[in-house]
């Protein structure tokens, strides 16, 4: 039972970067709080140099996983990190209370789902979830001046008890069956005895618990009033970080813990897959707002993500992983183009995009560029992302959930062809130029190139995930 | 020219020609248009450089480049061109270089826009002609699909946004599709041999088995046939052809649509027992595009209806060629997408030269425009000569091969076939007895006929190439029958069981 804590140092480091803008804050008069966002960045940063000098190996007594997946992912939520950060000053002047706390609260946030992915025990697992989880409940709370926000953060708890409630109920069932809590205890056990009904049903109350993370069928309810409610920043944390954070703990469960019953499993995934899937591309389809577009866009990437778990195999853990990567780039991209358009229209509305080619180009392939490739457009990364996923499915032979995901390929297209004919084809409303600051131009110009880049050169990125995702099993 | 990239630099100089419009100044329009002419001229030369280099005793694929792109899935970057190709890339640098001085009249507004997304499309065509790699080649065709958007979208006429949303939507479906079966293809034969690759020259050399070669050709072939696009998946080609601009309904018509035949051409490579099976349905199917188009085609009044419907019509008698899998048919189908190329071509341009000055396009609105515009009504009755099948033009010898070709194996097919030729010849002759004959109106008078060189050039080499193939159909069939020939031994090597 060795506590290993030099392991756990990246997590530590976030978390001192959270509670250090904590202490300063009580120091210091009311205003403008964006130099947080920088403390907050150069945290990031240095939780990101620590990781790079991580080596594998267990830690917490046994409770802690360092391996390359969850080094991966602790990766990309860092990358959430310095993005989100940089979203939320840009938004900051909408915040009215307590913008420093926004601050460390979604750093908080990011230090747990750091934890998640090195979870590899239920009870860590559990204890980082909601961890998570209760900093964003406030979080979406946050600018409770607005009705919309207020509804926004009272659905999000109150189905987020509801999930958390099955996937308890869902664990006790796994831990009965089995007598382990620990994710490869739980898979040792599983080999000598055979499963029973009640691992089946703990089985799948779990998989129902965690669909609330990712936004998928039956937990989907909550997204788009909330991605539309949230403050935008939260919105972003919830697409990008949050869901990344729900498929490496779907994933450490399913594939390590339970790998064994792979059968059990497989099938219940790959419906609720095809649920998803064509529920959320049909209800994106006639939307108005982009932020709820969005949202229901990221039921559909849910469904996307899960036909990569159901395949279960190295090809789908891989396949996940870098689809998350290009989903960060894309998704995140697209929100800092949303908050600076708000700030300079006050509006989401896709209608109140037209024109925007003509009114600011940056903005307007930004957008474009992180669109496309979340609906899985070539020559972006999304397409590359899509088509890993495609294959595992194809490769498993899963025929019929390959055809919907083809078919509701289509449909997104479609509904993010209206941004674009928005943005491109339109006449502006007002032709004022909208004005983008010198370094707002330098993240969109980078973030832009990264995925560009992952669809034209993805080669590298895919090899090494293909080859650590093979840990997972 | 020994070593230096060819087929990379067909596809670079319209990429690079992007990239330098990129940072010129909207208002140099001359510049702009300069750019372009010369991007798609070094396409011109190296494409006749193909024509004149690619080794037509030897056959096979030839000028090959390889790069590793990523490792983990075996795709890498891999072009190389057979006879079949080299006509194709042929044909779409002379559209191209054609469509850009059709612009040059047409095209009023956003210009630089407009050249960039031209320049990326044909990259894109000429990356799918080119592409040995199944990855590389669905790529290049997206890179292809998605600049129709905007260049219909926003430089379209009457419907242009339903067109574009439309046409994108089932250009992205059918390849989609298509990419489910490659991607099948791609894990039985890496179960068969251990590697995984997308490479169609290493999976061509494999056998697979002949049930399943039946099962996974129809994912193909009709992913492949929304694009070429066979009846009932056709609807979105006529309206995407009236909607865009006419250097994109010359490309689109002229090239993009070819994009599909040539798809099923690869697919019957690849699986020749899938081929064998699935091939005479097509011959039946062919048929309805025949006629259908057709006679839908003679209902129309707008001008760029009926040619869109006409050429939907005319892919028909490509996929009967295609589907008679002998030397001469499948000879004479090649030929035909490469004649049909540069006649809708010339069609495009010509409807579109009458409608940017009378904006309208419907053929009651006018007549007598024979007496105004005593040049572009040669070159409209020459189109309508070589649409429908008159000897001297290049459509006369490909339609004739496939009929002999079809005569062998579907007789009844090929005698109904022959009618299609007098639809044709119906509502070809009668839009240019409506549009061009009888009585002149006064007010059309402000038209003005081609004069300038810009105006007439295009309508020159078009009408060139039509009558240069129509007389020595050698100088391209010699080539494309290299390409053939090991096709059809390859289909009809090992019989069906």
């Amino acid at each position: 039972m060795e506590m290993n804590l030099i392991k756990v140092v990246p997590e530590f480091i976030m978390l001192g970067t959270a509670f250090l803008l904590l202490v300063i804050e009580l120091f210091i008069a009311r205003g403008s709080r964006k130099f947080f966002g920088v403390i907050g960045i150069l945290g990031a940063i240095a939780t990101g140099i620590s990781l790079l000098y991580q080596e594998t190996g267990s830690a917490l007594g046994g409770l802690f996983i360092q391996d390359q997946v969850a080094i991966y992912f602790k990766a990309l939520f860092v990358l959430c990190a310095v993005l989100v950060l940089y979203i939320t000053m840009m938004y900051e002047d909408k915040i009215k209370h307590w913008k420093g706390e926004f601050y460390s609260l979604i750093l908080f946030s990011i230090a747990g789902m750091m934890l998640l992915a090195s979870s590899s025990d239920f009870i860590s697992f559990y204890v980082s979830l909601e961890f998570v989880a209760v900093c964003l409940y406030v979080l979406a709370a946050f600018t409770s001046e607005n009705r919309n926000t207020i509804e926004a953060g009272l659905k999000y708890l109150i189905t987020g008890a509801l999930a958390s409630g099955f996937l308890v109920y869902g664990i006790s069932f796994i831990y009965g069956s089995t007598g382990a809590t620990g994710f490869s205890a739980v898979a040792t056990a599983l080999k000598t005895a055979p499963g029973s009904g009640f691992l089946v049903l703990g089985l799948s109350l779990a998989i129902i618990g965690l669909t609330f993370k990712i936004s998928s069928i039956p937990f989907h309810v909550w997204s788009p009033d909330v991605y539309q409610g949230a403050p935008t920043p939260v919105t972003a944390l919830l697409a990008a970080a949050s869901k990344g954070a729900g498929f490496v703990v779907i994933m450490r469960i399913l594939f390590t813990a339970l790998g064994g019953i792979k059968a059990e499993w497989m099938v219940f995934v790959a419906v609720i897959s095809g649920a998803t899937l064509i529920f959320g591309n049909l209800a994106a389809m006639p939307q108005k707002d982009l932020k709820r577009l969005i949202a229901y866009a990221g039921i559909g990437s849910a469904g996307y993500l899960l036909m990569a778990v159901a395949a279960g195999s190295t090809l789908g853990a891989g396949a996940i992983m870098f689809y998350m990567l290009t989903y960060i780039f894309g998704i995140l991209g697209s929100f800092l183009a949303i908050v600076i358009f708000h700030n300079s229209e006050g509006s989401d509305l896709i209608d109140s995009y037209a024109g925007l080619s003509r009114r600011s180009p940056l903005l307007a392939f930004s957008l474009f560029v992180g669109l496309l490739s979340v609906a899985g457009f070539p020559p972006l990364g999304g397409f590359i992302a899509k088509l890993y996923i495609f294959a595992a499915a194809v490769k498993e032979g899963l025929w019929v959930l390959a055809v919907i995901g083809v078919v509701m390929a289509i449909v997104s297209m479609y509904y993010f062809l209206l941004v674009v004919k928005s943005i491109y084809l339109r006449p502006p409303h007002n032709t004022a130029p909208i004005h983008v600051d010198f370094t707002s131009r330098a993240v969109l110009y980078v973030v832009n190139f990264a995925t560009i880049f992952l669809g034209m050169y993805p080669g590298p990125v895919t090899d090494w995930v293909m080859d650590i995702a093979k840990v997972l099993f | 020219m020994e070593g230096f990239p060819v087929l990379s630099a067909l596809i670079l100089s319209p990429l690079i020609a992007v990239i330098i419009l990129l940072f010129v100044k909207e208002e140099r329009i001359g510049l702009i248009r300069a750019i372009s002419v010369v991007s798609t001229s070094i396409c011109l030369i190296l494409s006749f450089y193909l024509l004149w280099a690619y080794d037509k005793v030897k056959g096979g694929y030839q000028f090959i480049e390889k790069v590793e792109w990523i490792k983990s899935l075996g795709v890498s970057y891999h072009l190389g061109v057979d006879g079949i190709s080299v006509a194709m890339v042929v044909l779409t640098s002379i559209v191209i270089f054609t469509g850009v001085f059709v612009s040059w009249v047409g095209v009023k507004h956003r210009i630089k826009e407009h050249y960039i997304f031209l320049l990326l499309l044909v990259a894109g065509v000429f990356g799918v002609f080119e592409s040995l790699d199944l990855i590389c080649f669905f790529l290049f065709y997206e890179l292809a699909v998605i600049p129709m958007y905007p260049l219909i979208g926003i430089w379209g006429s009457a419907n242009r946004e339903y067109a574009t949303m439309k046409l994108t939507l089932y250009l992205s479906f059918g390849a989609l599709f298509a990419l489910l079966g490659l991607l099948s293809i791609y894990f039985v034969s890496g179960a068969q041999t251990g590697v995984y690759t997308f490479d169609m020259l290493e999976i061509a050399k494999l056998s697979f088995d002949g049930s399943y070669q039946i099962k996974v050709f129809l994912p193909l072939l009709f992913g492949f046939g929304v694009l070429v696009p066979l009846a009932p998946f056709h609807s979105w080609s006529p309206i995407g052809h009236a909607a865009a601009p006419s250097a994109v309904s010359m490309l689109h018509a002229g090239v993009l649509m070819k994009l599909g035949a040539y798809g099923i051409i690869r697919a019957m490579w690849l699986l020749p027992q899938g081929a064998q099976f699935w091939m005479p349905w097509v011959a039946v199917l062919s048929l309805i595009n025949i006629f259908y188009g057709g006679m839908v085609a003679m209902s129309r009044k707008d001008m760029k209806f009926m040619i869109g419907y006409s050429s939907s019509s005319h892919m028909g008698y490509v996929l009967l060629g295609l589907a008679t899998v002998n030397y001469i048919g499948v000879n004479g189908a090649v030929l035909l997408m490469f004649a049909h190329g540069i006649m809708t071509a010339l069609a495009f341009s010509l409807i579109g030269f009458i409608y940017d000055q009378a904006h309208t396009r419907m053929m009651y609105d006018f007549s007598g425009l024979a007496k105004k515009l005593p040049f572009v009504s040669i070159a409209f009755a020459i189109m309508g000569f070589a649409s429908s099948g008159l000897p001297g033009l290049a459509n006369f010898v490909a339609e004739l091969m496939v009929f002999i070709g079809a005569f062998k194996d579907y007789p009844i097919q090929a005698i109904v076939a022959v009618f299609g030729i007098i639809v044709t010849a119906t509502y070809m002759l009668r839009c240019l007895r409506d549009v061009f004959f009888r009585e002149p109106q006064d007010k059309w008078d402000h038209i003005k006929d081609a004069t300038t060189f810009v105006e007439r050039m295009p309508f020159v080499i078009l009408i060139a190439v039509l009558l240069v193939v129509g007389f020595y159909p050698a100088i391209i069939v010699d080539i494309i029958n290299t390409g053939v020939v090991p096709l059809v031994d390859r289909v009809n090597a090992v019989p069906l069981g």
